[in-house]
């Protein structure tokens, strides 16, 4: 598994690397700055605050650990002090989150300058408090045991009086501490927090991190929390590793003695804190969405949401009563009033800022230029899904249309017209590319007249179901006719041409002369992918083409897999199109194959290195699947095959899948309420915040030219995806119809299916769909 | 006060144990024994200060037994993951490890054993005999292959029993238990980490544990237990917490697993596949499991 497999919210090299050194650079630089201009402020924070906003709690909290062994390497009172950026770290991140405020801070939209300061103030009071308590507990820790008194040094005697003066001779040590501590760093954060924000605020660099994380999913999120404690923790256990190397002796001004300072068992329950907290929030991160705690930390997210709603929301009563009080500007004088010393009295301050800046300026041009494409990737997936999904319009197959003759620019010219529909077929007419341009000419965008021969293109998409029929076969045919042209190709849903109709129809356009390429979903998939790490959509191209040139030869096809091992031969025959998410999910991830039959997409699953619990009710079935799965000499733990009717089996036997394949076996339902009942316990399998439901289902079957006579529902197209609605409600799920409709006529003259029914010939129409979780935080 | 707590680490381990129990259903093995490794590590990471120098010849002695321990986790994860194996006869099982710790002593350390040790080091080894019956056997490999997760679980014995006569041996010369359980971790780590680059699951493993929030449950409560057990050792005889354990161990064991079964029945939820045993067969091996009890009870008086 990569490591971007692993970490789902955000790239890692991309976003992940350069926000994390940024920030443990920040720490360091601002670490030293401070300590050359003598201010009181610590400044050794800005880089974990910058680190919470953009990435997270956990992040940033690795990014704590690593400035701790960084500037306790120059100096070792820092050591200890690690616990205290750990948690400021993990209060911005959560805060910071929960408000919203990358996305507040990034995108242009939503930038509410009034939002910011306010969050940034409480971002600031909230910091100051955590830390300066945790400062306090130790120091409280660690003096006592070096012989050092509380209370050292004119500032804290200085506030000791002070507070004598108000409480009376007899003020704890404790209390002047503590006191002494929090006027430091509220005075720090208040430094700290601005500067931070202006630094998110002002690279602008990181725009999809921001709209990209919202609007995926919460498994998404989840998941890349527990990747990142898992990598906290590694952080954080290097960083007392490295403590106990590089400084075990603790010297600190005005002690006694010096300390062995991890041999005291206090300071190792101290460092104890945060692992424990890790695992905590491990578990947390971990749940599953149907545990009844997910379901509870669920219900707190809805209510923490109306908190903040009410509270800092632009139409807030008490956030637009608290800023109509002047907040803003006494932060913005607080802010200046802390900066004043800033202005540099030695040599080390602009060498330093030099530092920060040239970093800064590097990491901003490398991140914006990979943030651009990625924003650009984001939003054509998102056009792309938004066509799949089955309540879809005229709208966003124009949409498509267009974000695929942008992905094949390099085949297709612009238009020569604008985009015109001719039944179900949307499309617009271009000229073919001879030759493709050069990176060079890519790069300088220089227009060669020349590429561009008189051979017209027609380049359509296909409306509402997204399916090559046979009237849209024809309607191509007269249009190739008309305009003359020498090349067409069509986007649509369905990946594979079996209907003999569509395939006549396919030839007679072949005889006219016109090179013919069919795209499918994955196919465009694929070219976003390819185009935005610089590349050309080959690759998606000659899919196309293979494609066509497969349903011309469609009768050939069936006998490829003579040569093939029976499990490849299986395998090679499971559905493009969840093959081509099964081939694309994480290895070792685990698939659900309710009602299996021989194990085509099991086949294709164990192929790519998940795991599989198989079930089918047929005994026969079930024992050649499991001969077959005998034959690979797979490890035991990869494949479970149970004999039982799926609806019988419940996810505490099988676990909750990743993905959740459901093909060729909701059409036995007898009644509709009888499939509400198997939609609704499927859902159950798909247990995981990411998990997938893939449905095939088959209407208007007949076998042998009749109606089936075993007493199953007749249901239309419309009423299922309406069912599908009510169990998959839009506001936890995401439905998209992957293929279809479309009609199969399959002969089992040779007798090889795995379900039991006299018929020799099956005609259906089947519909794919996959089902995401998708909920919003 | 002190024996209150030595019931606490039992049942914190107890409790580990049965998370184990589910976190390892369907896993990798192989995932399984590493991850406890590196989580294991990093647990006690915070110790580090209170780690002094060893010598090289402890050093390699510990390399050793880490990599023996470490090794020995695959079959006892592998044994959890037996269908229809009940933890409240696996886990007191494991306890022949101290008649295995006994005989590594005596061969290993020159101990000399008492009678008390080796009539309690006796009537466990029956007592272990009468938990593996299942009636009449046509073979030895017929022997075996019915009791292959008991047979698993002898191994994980000899490895608990090899920390046992390391601990031992470390403490004889004057290393710190800290010190010994942090080298410990230390090369059950590296011996974990070499044996997934060697099989090629390192990066892969962790997606493979199903339940991973319980399985990292199940580590924090294991650390958790042995901290406490070092506390409760710096107070109490060896003498006094092995009987303590000895009798709560198993009786918690049991009635945990009473329950959960009283409740999948109450619920209709038993497993299925899963053959009872019969009357007598079970009557003997309750006996088994009461008689090893009775061992401990006899072996810690020595």
């Amino acid at each position: 598994m990569r490591k971007h497999q692993i970490i789902r919210e955000f790239d890692f090299y991309a976003e992940i690397l350069p926000i994390t050194l940024v920030g443990i650079l920040l720490n360091v630089a601002g670490r030293q700055i401070a300590s050359y201009i003598g201010n009181p402020i610590f400044a050794d924070m800005v880089g974990t605050a910058f680190s919470a906003i953009l990435l997270g709690p956990w992040w940033a909290a690795a990014v704590a650990s690593a400035t701790t062994v960084v500037n306790g390497s120059f100096s070792e009172i820092y050591f200890p002090f690690g616990v205290v950026n750990v948690a400021g770290a993990l209060f911005w991140g959560y805060l910071s989150r929960a408000a919203d405020l990358r996305h507040r801070t990034l995108a242009p939209h939503k930038r509410n300058l009034s939002q910011i300061i306010f969050w940034t103030i409480i971002l600031a009071l909230g910091g100051g408090l955590l830390t300066g308590l945790t400062s306090t507990a130790v120091k409280l820790i660690i003096f006592p045991p070096m012989g050092r008194p509380l209370v050292v040094g004119e500032f804290f005697t200085r506030i000791e009086s002070t507070l004598q003066s108000i409480l009376g001779a007899n003020v704890p040590p404790a209390l002047t501490l503590a006191t002494g501590d929090l006027l430091r760093d509220f005075t720090d954060k208040a430094v700290v927090i601005p500067v931070a924000v202006f630094l998110v605020g002002f690279s602008r660099t990181a725009m999809t991190l921001g709209e990209g994380s919202l609007s995926g999913s919460v498994g998404e999120r989840l998941r890349t929390d527990a990747a990142s404690i898992f990598v906290f923790a590694c952080f954080y256990s290097a960083f007392i590793f490295l403590a106990q190397l590089l400084q075990p002796i603790l010297h600190y001004p005005g002690a006694e003695r010096p300390m062995a300072w991890l041999s005291e068992p206090s300071v190792a329950l101290m460092l104890y804190a945060p692992l424990i907290l890790a695992i905590f929030a491990f578990i947390f991160a971990t749940l599953l969405a149907t545990d009844r705690a997910a379901c509870r930390l669920h219900a707190l997210r809805g209510f923490r949401s109306y908190v903040y709603r009410n509270v800092g929301g632009t139409n807030s009563r008490i956030g637009s009563l608290v800023r109509a009080q002047g907040v803003q500007p006494l932060s913005l004088g607080v802010t200046l009033w802390s900066l004043r010393g800033v202005v540099g009295e030695r040599f080390g301050v602009p060498i330093a800022l030099l530092v920060i800046v040239v970093a800064l300026i590097i990491y901003f041009i490398v991140a914006r230029m990979v943030m651009t494409r990625l924003s650009k990737a984001l939003s054509q997936t998102r056009t792309l899904h938004r066509w799949l999904e089955i309540d879809n319009n005229e709208g966003s197959a124009k949409n498509v249309l267009s974000l695929f003759r942008n992905l094949f620019s390099s085949h297709f010219s612009q238009p020569i017209a604008d985009v015109a529909k001719r039944d179900k077929l949307i499309y617009s007419l271009g000229f073919v590319n001879s030759a493709p341009r050069s990176r060079l000419e890519d790069l300088l965008a220089i227009r060669r007249d020349d590429l561009f021969n008189e051979r017209i293109a027609i380049v359509g998409v296909v409306d509402g179901q997204g399916v090559f029929t046979h009237e849209l076969g024809q309607s191509l045919d007269m249009l190739v006719a008309e305009t003359g042209a020498k090349f067409a190709s069509v986007l649509s849903s369905t990946p594979v041409i079996l209907d003999r109709e569509v395939i006549h129809t396919l030839q007679v356009i072949r005889q006219r002369g016109p090179e013919l390429l069919l795209f499918d979903w994955t196919d465009v998939s694929i070219a976003i992918a390819a185009c935005t790490f610089g590349g050309q959509p080959q690759a998606s191209v000659q899919r196309a083409r293979i494609r066509f040139l497969s349903a011309l030869n469609y009768g050939d096809l069936r006998i490829q897999g003579a040569d093939m091992s029976r499990p490849a031969w299986l395998a090679s025959r499971s559905l493009p199109c969840l093959k081509f998410i099964i081939e694309r999910m994480p290895r070792r991830s685990k698939v659900i194959d309710l009602g299996c039959g021989y194990g085509r997409h099991t086949f294709a699953a164990l192929e790519s290195g998940h795991g599989v619990v198989a079930v089918d009710r047929n005994p026969d079935v079930c024992r050649t699947l499991q001969e077959d799965v005998a034959q690979l000499g797979l490890d035991s733990h990869r494949i479970t095959a149970l004999h039982a009717d799926y609806i019988d089996v419940s996810p505490e036997t099988t676990g909750y899948g990743d993905l959740v394949a459901v093909t060729g076996v909701l059409q036995h339902a007898r009644d509709g309420d009888e499939m509400r009942r198997r939609l609704t316990h499927i859902a159950g399998f798909a247990g995981h915040p990411s998990s997938v439901i893939y449905i095939e289902m088959l209407f208007d079957m007949l076998f042998d030219g009749a109606p089936s006579t075993d007493g199953r529902m007749r249901i239309t197209q419309e009423e299922f995806e309406g069912m599908l609605q009510e169990v998959f409600p839009s506001g936890f799920w995401r439905i998209e119809r992957t293929r279809g409709a479309q009609r199969n006529r399959q002969s089992f003259t040779n007798g090889s299916r795995s379900f039991s029914a006299p018929a020799q010939h099956i005609e259906s129409t089947a519909v794919e769909y996959a089902v995401r979780r998708s909920f919003s935080p | 006060m002190l024996e209150a707590l030595v019931v606490l680490v039992v049942i914190l381990n107890v409790w580990a144990d049965f998370t184990d129990r589910r976190a390892a259903g369907q896993s990798d093995v192989y995932a399984l024994a590493l991850w406890t490794t590196i989580i294991q590590f990093m647990l006690v990471t915070p110790l580090i200060g209170l780690v002094s120098t060893v010598t090289i010849p402890q050093i390699a002695i510990c390399a050793a037994v880490g990599a023996f321990s470490a090794a020995a986790r695959m079959p006892w994860y592998r044994a959890l993951t037996i269908p229809g194996g009940k933890l409240s006869q696996l886990a007191p099982f494991s306890r022949i490890s101290s008649v295995m710790a006994l005989a590594m002593a005596i061969l290993v350390l020159g101990e000399t054993p008492s009678i008390h040790k080796l009539a309690g080091a006796l009537v466990m080894v029956f007592g272990a005999f009468m938990m593996s019956w299942r009636g009449p056997v046509q073979s030895v490999r017929h022997y075996f292959s019915l009791n292959r997760g008991l047979g698993l679980v002898t191994i994980f014995a000899a490895s608990t029993a090899s920390i046992s006569v390391f601990y031992r041996y470390m403490m004889l010369s004057g290393v710190s238990i800290v010190t010994t359980y942090f080298f410990l971790k230390l090369f059950q780590l590296c011996f974990g980490l070499l044996h997934a680059l060697h099989k090629k699951y390192l990066i892969e493993s962790y997606a493979s544990i199903i339940d991973l929030p319980k399985f990292v449950q199940a580590r924090a409560l294991q650390t958790a237990a042995a901290m406490l057990y070092i506390f409760v050792l710096r107070s109490l005889d060896l003498s006094r917490v092995e009987p303590i354990a000895a009798v709560s161990g198993p009786l918690l064991y049991w009635s945990v697993e009473k329950l959960s079964d009283w409740r999948a029945r109450g619920q209709d939820r038993m497993p299925s596949g899963v053959p009872e045993p019969r009357g007598r067969h079970q009557l003997i091996r309750n006996a088994g499991l009461v008689t090893i009890v009775a061992g401990i009870f006899l072996f810690a008086q020595g």
